[in-house]
C-alpha cells in the first residue's frame, strides 16, 4: 500500500514517551505514594524509639548482655540474677511492644488502599481513556503505574519488616524470635510480600468496580482476609520439626530455642495422631504428680497412644518458609495483576 | 421511499484532492460491534481520503463513538476491520499518526493546565511542546488553573491542544462541538482548520447536530442504525438532492415522481414536499423545485431510515 500524504511534523519535537512514562505515572501518583511512604515512616520512628527506649532500660539498669540470657529462657534451668531482671524488665517494656507487633496490619492497608486508587479513580473521571491514548501502549502503561506505585512502598516496608526484626533482636531473649506467631507478618520480606499481595488485589478491585470507594472496601476485607490465612496458617509453609517420646505425659512441650511451637499430640502404634479421651477412672484417685503421670500413662496407653509428639518450626527454616511465602505471594500477585490488566484493555473505552 | 439504497459498500468520501483514487488515510470495511443488547454497529463502510474534514453524523445511539472508538484501538470490532495509514487497527497503542478525543473530553482534573501538557508530552513520542502551549494561549487557558475549574469550552480546547500536539496525520473528535457556546464552537472550527491547511490534517468528527457541522466539515458520513447510510462531499450530497414543493391535492403530479428516489415525503393540507435523491426526467406542473440544505438532506435521510426500521 502506498502511505498517505504525511503531515508537516516541525523540527522541535520534544515528547519523551517511553521513558516518559514513568515521570507522569509518578506525577499522577505522587500523592498516594507519599501518604503511604508517610505512614511507613511514622511506623519505623516508632519501631526505632522502641527499640532506643529498650536499649536506655537495660544500660540504665547494668545490663550489658541481654542477649547472654538467651540461653536460659524457655528451659526449666537455673537462671542468673543479671536475666531474672532482665526478664522482670522486659515485663515493663511488654506493654508498648504488644501495641507495636499489631502494625503487621499496617503494609497491607497501604497495600490495598494504593492498589485500589490505581485505576478506579481513573474510571471514574474516565482518564484512562486519555492516557491509554497516547503514545504508551496499555500493557506498557499498566506496568509502569503499577511498578511506581508498588515497588517504593514494598521496599518501604521490607525495611520496616527488618527494622521490626532488628529492634526485637534488642530484647536478646529467645521469645522475640521472627517466626513467632503472630508477629511473623511484622519481619524481615514478610511486610513486603504482603502489601504486594494486598496493592495487587486491590489493583484488580479497581477494575472489576471502577469505583473507588467500593475498590478500597474490597481490597481491605482482602487484604485483611489474606493476612488471617498467613498469621494462622504461615507454619505449614516452612518445614516442620517433630520430636517424640514413649513416655506419654512428660511435659516435653518446650521446643528448642528461638524456634515456633506448633502444637502437640499422641500416635498410635502406626504413627497416626489419635484423639485421647482423659475420663479415666484411676485418674481421680491419683495421688501426687508422679502418681498423676502414671496414671496419665496407662489411661493414654489403654486407648492406643504409644508416643507422644511435639511440632515445631525451627529458626533455621526461616529461609524455606520465607521463599516459599515470597513465592506464594508472587504468585497470587501476578494473577491479581493479570485480572486487572485484562479488564484494564477490556473496559479501556 | 427508499429503504437504504445509499448504503456504500466501502465508499471513498474524497479528499480536497477530489478523486479519492489515492490511498485513504482511514478504511473502515465492514466494520460490526456487537454488544450483548444487539449491534451497535453492522456493515459499516467508508473511508477518508487525507486532508479532509468529515462529519460523521447521525443520531444517539447510530454507532459514531463506537466506530471512533474502534479506530482508536480502544475497543475490539467483532468483524471486519478499520485500517489508519493502510495498518489495520487491532490493539492499543493507537496508531502514531492518530488522535483522538472523546466525547467527554477525559483529563486529569486535578493538574493545572501547565502539569496537563506535561504529562502529554511525557506521554508521547512524538510531541510538539511548542503548538501545546500556542494552543493553550490562544484559548486563553492560564497555565496553573486547575483542570476543574476550566469551563466546558476550555477543556475541550485543552484536550484538543492534546490531540493536535502529537502532531497526528488524522484526528478523530467524538462530538468536540457537543458542549461549546457559539463564540467557542467557532474558535475550535477555526483551529481545526488552521491546522489542516497548515499540516494537511484529516479530521473525522461526530455530530448529531447537523447545524454545527455544516460550516466546519467539507464531507459527510451519515450513520444510522450503525451502518453508513449517506456519504460524500457535502457539496455532491447536497446538489444530488432536489426539494419539490407541489399542491396539497396533486396526487398524480407526485406519481409522476420517481418513487424509488424519494427519501421524504411531507404533506400539510396546503402542500406536499418531497425531498428526492436524484433528478426527476420531469418535474409536474405547477411543482416547484429548490436546493435543500445539508440539514434538510440529513434529516430527510434519518426519517427515512427511522420508517424503514418502522417498517
Amino acid at each position: 500500500m502506498s502511505a498517505p500524504a504525511a503531515v508537516s511534523v516541525p523540527e522541535r519535537i520534544d515528547g519523551t514517551a517511553p521513558r516518559g512514562a514513568w515521570w507522569a505515572a509518578f506525577r499522577l501518583q505522587r500523592s498516594s505514594l507519599l501518604v503511604g511512604l508517610g505512614v511507613l515512616a511514622v511506623m519505623a520512628a516508632l519501631v526505632l524509639w522502641h527499640r532506643i527506649a529498650v536499649l536506655n532500660l537495660y544500660a540504665d539498669n547494668g545490663i550489658i548482655d541481654p542477649v547472654a540470657c538467651q540461653a536460659g529462657n524457655g528451659r526449666s534451668v537455673t537462671i542468673s540474677d543479671e536475666c531474672a531482671r532482665v526478664l522482670g524488665l522486659q515485663s515493663d517494656l511488654a506493654g508498648p511492644w504488644q501495641q507495636l507487633k499489631t502494625l503487621w496490619l499496617v503494609p497491607s492497608i497501604i497495600g490495598a488502599a494504593t492498589g485500589a486508587a490505581l485505576f478506579s479513580r481513573e474510571f471514574e473521571r474516565r482518564s484512562q481513556v486519555f492516557a491509554l491514548t497516547q503514545s504508551v501502549g496499555a500493557l506498557r502503561w499498566f506496568a509502569t503505574k503499577v511498578t511506581v506505585g508498588l515497588v517504593p512502598l514494598v521496599a518501604a516496608s521490607i525495611g520496616v519488616g527488618f527494622l521490626f526484626e532488628w529492634t526485637a533482636n534488642a530484647y536478646g531473649v529467645a521469645s522475640w524470635t521472627p517466626i513467632e506467631a503472630p508477629v511473623f507478618p511484622d519481619f524481615g520480606f514478610v511486610p513486603g510480600a504482603m502489601l504486594l499481595v494486598s496493592f495487587a488485589v486491590g489493583v484488580a478491585a479497581s477494575t472489576v468496580l471502577r469505583q473507588s470507594l467500593g475498590a478500597l472496601l474490597v481490597s481491605v476485607a482482602a487484604a485483611l482476609g489474606l493476612l488471617w490465612c498467613l498469621v494462622f496458617g504461615y507454619q505449614y509453609l516452612g518445614p516442620v520439626e517433630r520430636v517424640t517420646s514413649s513416655d506419654l505425659s512428660e511435659s516435653l512441650y518446650a521446643p528448642p530455642p528461638r524456634a515456633e511451637f506448633l502444637g502437640t499430640g499422641l500416635l498410635d502404634r502406626t504413627g497416626s495422631e489419635i484423639q485421647i479421651s482423659y475420663d479415666c477412672e484411676a485418674f481421680e484417685n491419683a495421688r501426687g504428680l508422679s502418681e498423676t503421670d502414671s496414671v496419665l500413662d496407662r489411661c493414654f496407653a489403654s486407648q492406643g497412644a504409644t508416643q507422644k509428639f511435639v511440632d515445631y518450626l525451627l529458626l533455621t527454616g526461616r529461609a524455606q518458609l520465607t521463599w516459599t511465602l515470597s513465592g506464594i505471594s508472587a504468585a497470587l500477585s501476578a494473577l491479581f495483576l493479570a485480572i486487572g490488566y485484562a479488564l484494564l484493555r477490556r473496559r479501556a473505552s | 421511499m427508499s429503504t437504504m439504497h445509499h448504503e456504500a459498500d466501502e465508499g471513498t468520501v474524497a479528499g480536497p484532492g477530489g478523486s479519492g483514487s489515492g490511498e485513504p488515510i482511514l478504511r473502515v470495511t465492514d466494520a460490526g460491534r456487537k454488544y450483548r443488547r444487539g449491534w451497535a454497529l453492522r456493515h459499516c463502510s467508508f473511508a477518508l481520503q487525507p486532508g479532509s474534514i468529515t462529519a460523521l453524523v447521525g443520531p444517539n445511539g447510530a454507532g459514531k463513538s463506537t466506530v471512533l472508538a474502534a479506530a482508536a484501538g480502544l475497543l475490539r470490532l467483532t468483524e471486519g476491520e478499520i485500517a489508519v495509514a493502510g495498518q489495520v487497527v487491532r490493539s492499543l497503542p493507537a496508531h502514531p499518526d492518530l488522535g483522538y478525543l472523546a466525547q467527554d473530553k477525559p483529563l486529569y482534573r486535578q493538574y493545572s493546565v501547565a502539569d496537563t501538557l506535561e504529562i502529554g508530552r511525557h506521554l508521547n513520542a512524538r510531541w510538539d511542546s511548542a503548538l501545546a502551549h500556542r494552543l493553550c494561549e490562544d484559548a486563553g487557558l492560564p497555565p496553573k488553573a486547575r483542570v476543574r475549574t476550566l469551563s466546558g469550552g476550555q477543556r475541550t480546547r485543552l484536550a484538543l491542544a492534546l490531540v493536535l500536539a502529537r502532531r497526528p496525520s488524522i484526528v478523530l473528535l467524538d462530538e468536540p462541538l457537543a458542549d461549546l457556546d457559539p463564540l467557542a464552537r467557532r474558535e475550535v472550527q477555526q483551529t481545526l482548520l488552521a491546522e489542516t491547511v497548515d499540516s494537511g490534517l484529516t479530521v473525522l468528527l461526530s455530530s448529531h447536530i447537523v447545524s454545527e457541522i455544516e460550516d466546519a466539515c467539507d464531507h459527510l458520513v451519515l450513520l444510522t442504525g450503525g451502518t453508513v447510510t449517506l456519504q460524500g462531499s457535502i457539496d455532491d450530497v447536497v446538489d444530488r438532492h432536489l426539494l419539490l414543493t407541489g399542491p396539497g391535492d396533486d396526487e398524480t403530479g407526485l406519481g409522476l415522481l420517481p418513487s424509488a428516489d424519494i427519501v421524504e415525503l411531507r404533506r400539510t393540507p396546503r402542500q406536499i414536499t418531497v425531498l428526492l435523491d436524484g433528478q426527476p426526467t420531469h418535474v409536474p406542473q405547477g411543482w416547484s423545485t429548490d436546493r435543500p440544505t445539508l440539514e434538510e438532506v440529513v434529516i430527510g435521510h434519518l426519517r427515512d431510515a427511522r420508517s424503514a426500521v418502522v417498517r
